[in-house]
Order: structure tokens, then sequence, then C-alpha cells
């Protein structure tokens, strides 16, 4: 990775900001495929798996969509049979929250390339404790997926069929494996912290460092990219 | 025979492979301690044996059939290295309630005799011997026809240790079950009068 992990996270930043302020379709579809690049160039080939986990998530996409183009009923008349009606603003609100989604998930999987050791190379101004913040939040999502997963995996080994269950017993079964997972994250935050006191970035006198990343002109041509299509965007907009 | 691995290939992604065509046949109700270097993939090989990794190459089968993760359903049941890998829930009891959806006839009284003062602690907060005692806890219960156990002594005290090797000579005399024991202590397996197997010179 060329980039410093701060240009990586103003990336991440921008596209998100953008995505969150702006309800133009096409700025929003023009956002995915930037998001893409930018995903692409960060993950490399690990880029594949985390599509198919993204597309794992598209029933949750779709049903959004659904949900906004049934119940949002103003604007124009585009279709309709009996009661079901689609109207222009439901089905423009229901693209718009589902790339919105779309892009958020994607610019999540560049931040989830970088490590503690990356985001304290980015935030090299602000005190370590912020950097493993950021860190710890950033990589949640998908710890919260292996841990349940994990916990499923278990329970297969015991020869425990969740779909075989009653209903009362598989919710039950949800209800410790969901305090499990959060129990063991708690848990895993608490051993972070405590690694983090021991490197002892408070502590006085010589210590060693981490590698500290500079920044180069490809930063600065980011940086400046960035700019330039916030301007352009700006000016359609306008 | 009761687990045949045939012509078995793997490793982890930009390592070195930790098997190549390595064949292995176990007998069942046989009681076998495999030794070998750190790293030389014991707790790898018992994971694919249980059917949580997937082989490149080769087969590993379970009483004729191919192994899959719902192997405990054909009678094999695992219990990794590290214990809080195989126990689900905040404390024991919680993982005893979902034993008990495996195990219906399993009492909740029998479970809690050896542990009653730390039933009800998360397992976080208990020491690796106490959550390994606890985690082995079941194997009395257990009616399964072969036990995949990986360094299942580490960590245990003299007498939890004692304690858990009367339960594998027990179960190995009364219900014949096979064994896969991952373990360093030279002496296992001379206690358990069990077969030997180094990794290194399957390999």
């Amino acid at each position: 990775m060329t980039l410093h992990p701060f240009s990586w996270v103003l990336i991440s930043l921008w596209i998100t900001s953008l995505a969150v302020l702006i309800s133009s379709l096409p700025i929003l579809g023009l956002l995915i495929v930037l998001a893409l690049l930018a995903a692409l160039f960060a993950r490399g080939r690990e880029m594949v798996p985390y599509l198919k986990g993204i597309k794992r998530l598209a029933p949750l996409i779709l049903s959004l969509l659904i949900i906004q183009t049934l119940f949002r009923q103003s604007g124009d008349l585009i279709w309709e049979k009996g009661w079901f009606k689609i109207y222009s603003s439901g089905l423009y609100t229901g693209l718009e929250v589902s790339l919105r989604l779309i892009i958020l998930l994607i610019a999540a999987g560049i931040l989830g390339r970088l490590s503690f050791a990356d985001f304290r190379n980015a935030f090299f101004f602000m005190p370590a404790e912020f950097s493993f913040m950021i860190s710890y939040v950033v990589h949640l999502i998908p710890l919260l997926r292996k841990r349940f997963l994990h916990y499923l995996q278990v329970l297969r080994l015991r020869g425990i069929v969740l779909n075989r269950l009653p209903l009362g017993k598989r919710l039950k079964v949800y209800q410790v494996i969901s305090l499990s997972v959060l129990g063991s994250l708690l848990h895993s935050s608490d051993l972070q912290a405590i690694t983090l006191e021991l490197r002892g970035f408070r502590s006085p006198g010589k210590k060693t460092y981490l590698y500290k990343q500079h920044f180069t002109y490809i930063d600065l041509l980011v940086a400046l990219i960035l700019a330039l299509l916030t301007w352009g965007i700006c000016l359609i907009k306008n | 025979m009761s687990y045949s691995i045939q012509r078995l290939s793997f490793g982890y992604p930009g390592k070195a492979k930790l098997f190549t065509d390595l064949s292995l046949d176990l007998p069942a109700a046989e009681t076998i301690v495999l030794r070998g270097e750190n790293g030389s993939g014991k707790s790898s090989l018992l994971r694919l044996m249980a059917g949580l990794l997937k082989a490149e190459a080769g087969s590993i089968s379970f009483q004729g059939k191919a192994i899959s993760i719902t192997a405990r359903k054909s009678g094999c049941s695992y219990f990794p290295q590290n214990p809080l890998e195989g126990v689900i829930g905040i404390n024991p009891r919680d993982d005893f309630l979902i034993w008990q959806l495996s195990i219906p006839s399993l009492r909740e009284q029998r479970m809690r005799q050896h542990a009653a003062e730390l039933w009800e602690q998360p397992w976080f907060k208990l020491s690796s011997g106490q959550q390994r005692r606890l985690a082995l806890g079941i194997l009395p219960d257990l009616q399964a026809d072969y036990w995949l156990l990986d360094e299942p002594f580490a960590g245990l005290d003299k007498q939890a240790s004692e304690d858990l090797l009367q339960i594998l000579i027990t179960k190995k005399k009364e219900s014949q079950t096979g064994m896969l024991i991952v373990s360093h202590d030279p002496e296992l397996a001379l206690l358990l009068e069990a077969k030997q197997l180094d990794l290194d010179d399957l390999k």
C-alpha cells in the first residue's frame, strides 16, 4: 500500500460524506464506481471475497428498496395494479437509500483494510487512544460477524441444527449466542486496551516508535483529485 | 475403519504446505496419542478431521462417510486446544444449556458437582485450567464413537489431570470409544495403553 493511511481515511470520509449529503442518483452511481475503484486499489485480490460478503446483504438492501417504494406514496404515479402503487418519490428514495448503503459498505471495506498501526500513522497528530478507538470501531462489524459465525460452527459441531429446533429453543440459542458475541467483544476490547497500555505510549524517556510513513506526492495528488471532484460535483449540483 | 485419511494435502494461504499426500487409517475403538513438533500441524489435522478446515486435495472419511462439520451426528466429537473455542455462552451454565439441546438426558446436578462455585462465573474470569476442566466436563456424558482431543491435559492441575485420565480410561474400556489425543506428554500413551504416532514421521 503506497498511499499514506491518512489518504485512505480521507478517501473513505470523502466518499461517505458525499453519499450522505448528495441525493442525486447519477452522482451516487458515480460514487459507487469511485468507491469500487478505491476499494479495489486498497484490497487488491481480497476485493472479491469482500464483495461476495456484500452480496450476502443483498436481501437487506433489496428489502429497504421495496419498503421505501411501497410505503412512500407521493410524486407521480408510475405503475399500479390493484392496491399496489409505485410513486416516483418512493422509487427515487428507495434507490437513494439502497445506493447509499452500498457506498457505505464499500467504503467500510477500504477502512477495514487498515490495521491499528495504520490508524496510528494516519492520526499521528492525535493521542494513541484515539487511533485505538477508531480502529476498534472500524473492525467491530467484521469481528461481530466472525464471532457469530464461530458460535454457529460450535453449534454444528455439537450436532445442533438450528432450523430443526422449536421456536422457543431457537430463540434461547440466539439469545445465548448474542450475549456470547457481545461478551467476547467486550473482553477482547479490554485485552486490546491493556495491550495498548503495555506498549507504553505515555511512558517517559527513550522508547521505540511505530514506523512512521511519510506523505508523498501521490498523497498530495489524491487530495488534489478529491478537491477537484468536490468542485466538479458542486458545479453539477448548481 | 473408523477414520480414513487418503492422500491429504493442506496448507494455509501464503504458507508452506503442512501435509502433502498424507494417508492414515485410524481403527475404531483404538486410542492414539499424536505427537509432533510445535507448528507441525497436529491441531490443523484435528480441525481437518472435524470438518472445520477444507483439504486442498485428498479425502477424509469417518465410518465410510465423507467428513463434514456435523460429524457429531455420526458420532465424532472434537475438543479444540483453546477451550474457549469450543464453548458457547457467557458462563458454564449457558454452555450446559446448549449441550442439553444435543444431549437431553444431561443433568445440571451432575455437571455442577465438580464446579459449583464456577458455574455462573464468566468464562473469561476463569483460569485456562478451569476453563478446560469445565469444557471437558461433558466427556462422561458424551456418547460418541470417536473423540478428537487437542491437548486436553494442558493447564490442568494434578487432580484434574488424574480425573480426566480416569474418564478416558473408563470410556475406552466401557464404551470402546476411539480417541485421537494430541499431547506432548511422553507418559500419556503408556498410561492409556495407547498407540503413539509422531506426525513428523508420517509426513
